[in-house]
């Protein structure tokens, strides 16, 4: 069940020990030379692609101009563009429609991959489960402007959906003009685009399970669902914590490519989140400085709940990131 | 057994794998990081051409920052498919080199505005694009004023302003700067092209007359459900306040700021008619006369439901709308199919309508030079060619022996624009051919271009009708605001909309109780609407004392 890898860089650590970090560096890198080489690119796209453009962070802190040439010749405002956001009339609203999207696809998303990939696992017809596999990853690849005028037309007046719902009671109204039934349009709709994509991974990890595992337990009389019990998911569950942990780095993060192809005015009230916001003020009203403000702060609070659900995983299960 | 798993190379790949896009996705500050980005990488490049011409280096190439739509032919990408752009690149020694963007324009138009003052073009079109228009757009560095240049290099321009005062006030500045080159409407009969537009066959089988007012309205509707089978009877877009303004102006309301009875700048959705108008707005959905979708319905639904029966009502433009859904009707064999120009409701029978849409003859949405350019002589003279004997003819009619022919004296079009070879509407093939169905600036539009161009009946009713109305007194003029003072509406006006918008959307769709509205009333004044009224309240008493 240990991995090869990671006994074979343990055993190495001890003879190094003694030496100086330079002297040892030196001596992995001749060792090891092509694995540095294969990571270059990766630095390199992380510090040109994530970490330079960071410099521009700087302007949530400014009165910026685009024609300064200089980023550094523009007003400095301090905090004033986070004081802008955070007394504006809908601070709160943004926080909680975005806390409340991102949790019901936390809460009812989540789980669902995990007991798809259970279940698929199960299976045991192996051209039956393949089929299901790629039917289920295709919603995936669907171009998410197209989704969204699926979803727009399926709830119109006289959409599909609608009309569906209609026969079992529903007034007929356009759902989407409904700001009570925009979260669940969006979470119900999100599981069916991701339900196959998110349980790859967890497919993966049920296939690493070791199958003598599940010959001794039978032999010792365990049903199914008790094998399930205790060696399938306890096999997964690193996977899941790890999963859930990115998770909730991200709780603050909702897409504004799907909110705002499918919100209207009058479903502001629950759709609009801190990234669409930041769309409108940044890209529409040309309020650089503000928008930037707010996703930095967007930015910030994730962060901090992903160090948070870090320590919390590791606390109780042993299992972190880092 | 934790720790065994925990080696798990699966899990090791998922961390790597979602640690990555994590990584990317959480930690850059937003969108606007790298495009803020891009400008200091090329810092150090100044360009400092703001007040004097630089020399003709032979450069005789300009770059042009506008809409597919306005500058190319429909469905043409180069600039060499228009033989107008052709034509005028010859007359005026010009090579241009052109970013035709289409789509979300507002946004893309953003985007290049964002990359900073070294990717500026050296023509900017649709420079109301700029928050706060060409004034605040020269005050915050990114045009140039013109004034010093017109005597020597636009003298045609010049010459226009100079003989029409009327049009010279519209385009002065309040401190007597001109900062674009405007498409002039050369006649009011050409300013006012939008209107309410209701299906004649309908009323005609109905026995209806022309609707006028607003209890006209609800029958007509209401007949068209019942009899036509119109399942969407009148078809609205929630993002243009125009489909709302017409109604609202029925009930002493408006859907925008607009000038009062007594001259002062005042804000529509807070008037007390206001209530009145969503009171009947809510009683129209609510009996299904308007579009059921009208929140998430697009352009194209609209003229799906208007050209399949589905839809007996909207309102939208002469040209591609009376004009498009008539022909298009009579190209599928539909005789029958027919439209007419209706006035804006009133409440009693015989009064004049308060408001109708009416363009201004001319204002600043037209092309500006924008400080980057190297060659502003060059640019000038470009501009002004349209302004010139000839360039008018260009601009208005094309080539002589190919798009039109001198009849009677008269420039009239050639087959090749009104009965297309190629099977093109007479509107496509003025895309190609000519300007002034098009572009945006720098010419004026001529009567004579127009009356052909509405070569159906039924578009000069139409044009007739809505321009008999008292929008002149309410409309809110080309006024100029400081940057100073387009800042502070700006903030203002964004929350303020999102908020209008958002329970107008409620109140219509019958989601809020109307008992809300004075509540709602509060709100907006509490969101600082009078410092709002009061910006442009200044900017309105400069423009009449100009």
């Amino acid at each position: 069940m240990t991995s090869k890898s990671g006994t074979a860089v343990a055993e190495q650590l001890p003879a190094l020990g003694k030496t100086s970090y330079w002297t040892r560096l030196r001596k992995d890198l001749h060792k090891n030379h092509q694995v540095y080489l294969m990571i270059i690119p990766v630095i390199l796209y992380y510090l040109i692609f994530c970490y330079k453009p960071m410099y521009g962070a700087l302007i949530a802190f400014q009165d910026y101009n685009p024609l300064n040439a200089n980023i550094l010749d523009n007003k400095w405002v301090g905090f004033a563009n986070f004081l802008e956001f955070f007394q504006g009339r809908y601070f709160w609203r943004l926080i909680k429609n975005t806390l409340t999207i991102s949790l019901a696809s936390t809460i009812v998303g989540f789980p669902i991959p995990i007991i798809f990939a259970l279940l698929i696992n199960e299976i045991k017809n192996k051209k039956f489960t393949k089929i299901v596999q790629t039917m289920s990853y295709m919603p995936h690849f669907i171009s998410i402007v197209i989704v969204c005028s699926m979803i727009i037309s399926f709830t119109n007046a006289n959409g599909f959906l609608n009309t569906l719902f209609t026969h079992l009671g529903y007034s007929g109204k356009p759902m989407l003009s409904n700001p009570d039934l925009f979260v669940p349009i969006y979470v119900i709709s999100g599981i069916w685009q991701g339900l196959g994509w998110d349980s790859i991974l967890y497919i993966a990890a049920l296939s690493g399970i070791d199958q003598e595992l599940y010959e001794a337990a039978s032999i010792d009389g365990a049903s199914r669902w008790q094998q399930m019990l205790h060696i399938t998911l306890p096999g997964i569950a690193p996977t899941i914590v790890t999963m859930f942990i990115l998770r909730m780095g991200g709780l603050m993060n909702v897409g504004y490519e799907k909110v705002i192809l499918l919100y209207s005015p009058i479903t502001y009230s629950s759709a609009d989140v801190i990234s669409s916001y930041v769309y409108r003020m940044g890209i529409e009203r040309m309020n650089y400085s503000f928008s930037t403000a707010v996703g930095l702060f967007n930015s910030a609070i994730n962060i901090f709940l992903l160090f948070i659900t870090n320590r919390f995983s590791k606390k109780i299960s042993d299992t972190s990131l880092f | 057994m934790k720790n065994n798993l925990k080696k798990g190379t699966a899990l090791t790949m998922a961390a790597a794998l979602a640690l990555s896009l994590s990584a990317c996705g959480g930690t850059a500050a937003s969108s606007t990081a790298p495009a803020a980005d891009s400008t200091t990488s090329t810092a150090g490049s100044t360009a400092e051409t703001t007040g004097a011409v630089a020399p003709d280096d032979g450069n005789t190439t300009l770059k042009v920052f506008g809409d597919a739509s306005v500058w190319l032919p429909s469905n043409e990408t180069s600039v060499d498919a228009s033989p107008f752009l052709v034509e005028l690149q010859k007359a005026t020694g010009v090579t241009l080199d052109l970013t035709a963007i289409s789509g979300d324009t507002q946004q893309q138009f953003n985007l290049m505005i964002a990359g900073g003052q070294d990717n500026l073009p050296d023509i900017i079109d649709n420079t109301n694009r700029f928050e706060g228009g060409a004034q605040a757009a020269y005050e915050s560095g990114y045009i140039i004023d013109l004034t010093p240049y017109i005597d020597e290099y636009a003298p045609n321009y010049r010459k226009y302003l100079d003989e029409h005062p009327d049009i010279d006030r519209l385009m002065k500045t309040d401190d007597g700067k001109y900062l674009t080159f405007p498409m002039i409407r050369g006649d009011d009969a050409l300013c006012s092209f939008n209107g309410l537009i209701v299906r004649k066959d309908w009323l005609d089988a109905d026995g209806l007359s022309v609707p006028v007012t607003m209890d006209d309205w609800h029958t007509m509707l209401t007949t068209f459900k019942e009899k036509n089978g119109a399942t969407a009877p009148l078809v609205i877009d929630a993002k243009n306040h125009w489909h709302y303004r017409n109604f609202a102006s029925a009930y002493g309301a408006d859907y925008e700021y607009y000038v009062n009875d007594d001259g002062k700048v005042d804000f529509g959705p807070i008037q007390p008619g206001f209530k009145d108008y969503l009171t009947e707005m809510n009683k129209w959905y609510e009996e299904g006369l308007i579009d059921q979708n009208y929140l998430t319905a697009d352009q194209n639904a609209r003229e799906a439901a208007i050209t399949s029966g589905q839809a007996g009502a909207l309102w939208y433009a002469v040209g591609g709308g009376i004009g498009k859904y008539i022909t298009a009707a009579r190209d599928g064999g539909d005789d029958v199919f027919d439209l007419v120009g209706v006035p804006t409701p009133v409440l009693k029978e015989g009064d004049t309508p308060a408001l109708g849409f009416k363009a201004d003859a001319a204002n600043n949405n037209g092309l500006s030079i924008s400080t980057n350019c190297k060659n502003v002589a060059l640019a000038m003279k470009f501009l002004d060619y349209g302004f010139s004997e000839e360039g008018d003819m260009l601009y208005n009619y094309g080539t002589e022996g190919v798009s039109y022919e001198m009849v009677d004296g008269k420039p009239t079009y050639t087959d090749l624009i009104m009965k297309n070879p190629d099977g093109l509407t007479a509107s496509q093939a003025m895309g190609y051919y000519i300007g002034a169905n098009h572009m945006n600036g720098g010419f004026v539009q001529e009567l004579g271009y127009y009356n052909q161009y509405l070569a159906l009946p039924q578009q000069q009713q139409a044009i007739q009708t809505w321009a008999d109305n008292d929008g002149a007194k309410h409309l809110l003029p080309p006024f100029s605001m400081t940057a100073e003072e387009s800042k502070t509406a700006g903030a203002i006006d964004t929350e303020i909309w999102t908020y209008v918008d958002e329970n107008v959307a409620a109140f219509i769709t019958g989601t809020t109780s109307l008992d809300e509205f004075d509540n709602f009333v509060a709100t907006i004044q509490d969101m600082g609407v009078e410092d709002s009224i009061a910006c442009k309240q200044a900017a309105l008493d400069r423009y009449n004392a100009k």
